[in-house]
């Protein structure tokens, strides 16, 4: 009987889970009453090889416990036969797009260790491409199964003509090229619908996922070759083109008739088509650029020597160019049919309906794509003239085809000189953006990495007392993930622009680090710190025997051409610098934090900015070589991920920019980099009110602009019993996670803010409180009826935001 | 088939076994037990747990859907089984 036991146990595991319980009884109930009736006929008990033979009869578990199923297939016999050829194809294109664009890859000597990485990355390639054409031909077989396509049909309709009416027109006629290529590339005959539907559906794939996904249009090259902006612009018309090519070629295979799936396709593809021309007609020729170092690798044809990204750059304008005639004649074609199909009716409102929407789309999408300068110029007359935010903005723009300054404004109030693209700004916190470069660079050269740990490199004495530092690295440093606090603890945030921070000393930095505790979260916890970049910029410039000023000169400024660019003013700069002025546009003193120039110190001018931008495209330069290694490294941080310097926006109207800003006593910054169209915005103003929005609405024109502002109110300070303030010290929480904490520091009273200083609150009544720095940011108390407090309202041009107090 | 024919009367799982093997029909128990619950599945069998010898049993007969369903196969199967044996036959004499 154990046998028995053993046998249902097994059989259970594979049983349908609602029948279990009664088959297994059933079965066992059987075999029991087998062995009990050839025990009665023998007149003995069975052997244990008797009863293996009772049990045996019931079939191996599986197998057995397999017939209580019903049949199933993942692809079943209709749809096979397609999934197989399709994927035969598909991956026979890859192998071969790979093949030639790997024997191009390695003619290049340097490439060898990239290519192997592509190759790597091949296999997911292939990998990928399997699994979604699996679960594709599953889709189409579970379709096919349920809908009764398959049981309805008439011979009579199977190889009838296309009515030339509802034919719509082909605007890339990819099926009859790709029949041709797979009739060659495989020996098959394409005779029927059927065959071109597959041939279209493996290529449009094929096309459309390799635009996503470059490394299956370049193979191993993709480590160095990806898709231009001209490219990006035009995949979504290829979508849509593709869709429409796509949905009028199932319907004529499985012959629907349904009348609007021909208006669609009939009138959408010449739309898209008129669009594609459009778009092919105003590119700069930019299908595909460089996205690792450039090689050298020249092409020649016909006495005619080409470098390689341009040879590859017209080859595909070719078959655009191509491809945009092939349209414009179908476009002739179908509105001639048209014509004459309506002429009888006597219906004419249609075409210039069409030609009113498609012009109407056109010019929207022409619109929407940049802001032209007289929109960037009233924005700055509206913030200088208007508002009163600033005294001068320049505004600097850099795409591939060149550079725009747009300038507004004076060097100070009551200086008659105008602003321009040489004028001279504290540029703040943009100097992190240097920093991390010149880390990135060290790196690039091997000279440190990016993981080393920074006790490496401070003094021996510092490091062997800085014990709670050793888990802290570089890349934590240029990431704002050390767990640093924004200033170190001698300087008090209502210190900025004082003598304490003029006078603050690198060995005073040394003291600071050597009594700091690092968080257990480093590297995880984004925190913004001027210690952090501060320190990064003294490691870096004492692991170089050299000073921070010194490196950037050498390594950034000098090799990019830039003049103006330094923490020292030098004599050929000063007559170019502009005056600070504070939010109320006072005169505002100058930054001063010589131990942490790293952090904010640096000068530059919209020229040298733009210099940078541009160098950053372009892998041949210290910026564009240092731009991976910049975006390698990228931790989590509200909104956004903080790469090497740059911060990168998450999804959203700014998704995929690259920027930082920067502001000081007297200035405010801002830098944003768009890596897919290759634009860098810059723009500088000298004032303290932030200029933030408008380089990214002018990179993005879809991120708007702050609420226009009134000038910032004056507001006087009244005395107050200074343990008052007592009663409003506790954590506030504005939800989301996130506490203000509300601090009483001797006669002060301090609001914490994640992400920012400290802030000084100064008394406006008993309830309500101001910021010297910025009189637009208040905060109020709420006191209940019992004088207790219960919550507070933090005012600012950007939001007001009310936070409960922690009971 | 032969099983739907067996079922007219009601068997259960072992006997029906035995009954067919009699009739010459060998299937073995790793067949017939799937095979009833398809058919179960499917509303041409109705079947009980009952007692009959102090042993629990699931005894299996035809359903009514069960009786018309047998009655057209055996005419179909007749009228196959009548045109097999013209061919088979024809074959033979020629």
């Amino acid at each position: 009987m154990e046998l028995l036991d053993r046998y249902v146990r097994v059989l259970r595991l594979f049983l349908p889970r609602r029948q279990r319980d009664d088959i297994v009884r059933e079965i066992s109930e059987e075999i029991h009453e087998q062995i009990l009736d050839k025990e009665m006929t023998l007149g003995r008990r069975l052997t244990v090889d008797e009863q293996a033979d009772v049990v045996g009869g019931h079939g191996h578990p599986l197998v057995t416990a397999a017939r209580y199923r019903p049949q199933q297939y993942l692809i079943g016999p209709i749809v096979f036969p397609y999934y197989w050829i399709a994927l035969k194809c598909v991956l026979a294109l890859m192998l071969c797009g790979h093949a030639v664009s790997a024997a191009v890859f390695v003619s290049d000597n340097l490439s060898w260790r990239a290519a192997e990485h592509a190759l790597e990355g091949m296999a997911q390639n292939v990998f990928a491409v399997v699994a979604w054409f699996t679960i594709l031909a599953a889709v189409a077989d579970r379709w096919l199964a349920r809908s009764k396509v398959l049981q309805r049909w008439d011979p009579r309709t199977l190889m009838q003509p296309v009515p030339a009416g509802s034919q719509a027109p082909r605007l890339l006629d990819v099926s009859r090229y790709s029949s041709t290529i797979v009739k060659t590339a495989t020996g098959f005959e394409s005779p029927s619908t059927t065959f071109g539907l597959i041939a279209a559906v493996v290529l449009s794939g094929w096309w459309l996922l390799a635009l996503r996904y470059p490394v299956l249009m370049f193979g191993p090259a993709a480590a160095r070759l990806d898709w231009g902006p001209d490219m990006h612009r035009l995949y979504p018309l290829l979508v849509v083109t593709t869709a429409v090519f796509l949905t009028e070629r199932v319907a004529r295979v499985l012959w629907l008739r349904q009348r609007w799936l021909f208006l669609v396709t009939g009138w959408l593809g010449p739309l898209v088509g008129a669009l594609f021309v459009l778009k092919v007609a105003s590119s700069e020729h930019q299908w595909v650029v460089w996205a690792g170092p450039a090689m050298s690798g020249m092409v020649a044809i016909g006495g005619l020597t080409l470098p390689l990204l341009d040879f590859v750059n017209r080859v595909f304008g070719v078959a655009f160019g191509f491809a945009a005639v092939v349209t414009v004649l179908s476009l002739v074609r179908r509105g001639y049919q048209w014509v004459s199909s309506k002429r009888d009716r006597g219906v004419h409102s249609a075409p210039a309906l069409c030609l009113l929407l498609l012009s109407g789309i056109t010019g929207s999408i022409a619109h929407a794509q940049s802001l032209d300068e007289a929109a960037i110029r009233r924005i700055l007359e509206e913030r200088i003239d208007t508002t009163k935010q600033s005294v001068g903005i320049v505004v600097g723009i850099v795409t591939p085809q060149g550079r725009r300054v747009i300038r507004h404004g004076r060097f100070a109030i009551g200086d008659s000189r105008e602003v321009g693209p040489d004028t001279v700004f504290e540029i703040g916190s943009v100097t992190k953006i240097f920093t991390a470069m010149l880390l990135a660079d060290m790196t690039r050269r091997g000279e440190v990495s990016v993981t080393d740990p920074i006790v490496r490199f401070l003094p021996p004495d510092v490091a062997a007392r800085a014990q709670g530092l050793k888990t802290i690295t570089l890349a934590d440093l240029a990431t704002h993930t050390a767990g640093f606090p924004f200033w170190p603890s001698a300087i008090p945030a209502t210190a900025e622009g004082t003598a304490q921070m003029a006078s603050y000393s690198v060995d005073q930095l040394y003291q600071f680090l050597s009594t700091f505790e690092a968080p257990p979260d480093v590297g995880r916890r984004w925190m913004y710190s001027n210690t952090d970049v501060g320190l990064l910029g003294v490691l870096l410039a004492r692991h170089a025997g050299s000073t921070y000023e010194a490196l950037i000169e050498s390594r950034i400024t000098r090799p990019l051409g830039m003049t103006s660019t330094a923490v020292a003013i030098a004599p050929a700069m000063q007559p170019h610098l502009a005056a600070g002025h504070t939010a109320e546009l006072k005169p505002a003193g100058a930054w001063n934090v010589p131990a942490l120039t790293a952090g904010g110190s640096l000068h530059s001018t919209v020229n040298d900015l733009l210099a940078v931008l541009a160098a950053a495209g372009d892998p041949t330069t210290v910026a564009g070589a240092a731009m991976p290694g910049m975006l390698a490294i990228r931790r989590q941080a509200p909104g956004f991920q903080q790469a090497l310097g740059w911060m990168i926006l998450a999804a959203g109207p700014g998704e995929g920019l690259l920027l930082h800003d920067g502001n000081t006593l007297g200035f405010a910054s801002s830098m944003v980099y768009d890596p897919v169209s290759r634009t860098g915005v810059v723009v500088l103003s000298n004032s303290a009110t932030s200029v933030s929005d408008i380089a990214r609405h002018i990179a993005r024109p879809a991120m708007p602009l702050a609420a226009p502002l009134l000038p910032a109110p004056r507001k006087t300070e009244i005395a107050i019993e200074p343990a008052l303030f007592d009663a409003y010290a506790g954590a506030y929480e504005p939800g989301a996670g996130a506490v203000f904490t509300v601090t009483r520091e001797g006669d002060a009273l301090m609001i914490q803010i994640p992400g920012i200083p400290k802030l000084r609150l100064r008394p406006e009544s008993t309830r309500d409180f101001f910021v010297a720095e910025n009189t637009r940011v208040t905060v109020t108390f709420n006191v209940d009826a019992a004088g207790r407090v219960t919550g507070l309202l933090l005012k600012a041009p950007t939001g007001n935001v009310p936070a409960v107090r922690r009971p | 088939m032969a099983v739907m024919a067996q079922l007219r009367t009601e068997h259960y799982g072992y006997t029906l076994k035995k009954e067919l093997a009699g009739r010459g029909v060998e299937i073995d128990e790793g067949t017939l037990y799937p095979l009833l619950r398809r058919l179960e599945s499917q509303g041409l069998l109705l079947s009980e747990w009952r007692e009959e010898d102090k042993r629990n049993k699931r005894f299996y007969r035809l359903s009514a859907d069960g009786k018309r369903v047998l009655k057209d196969l055996l005419a179909e199967w007749h009228s196959l089984n009548a045109s097999v044996t013209r061919i088979v036959g024809n074959r033979s004499a020629a």
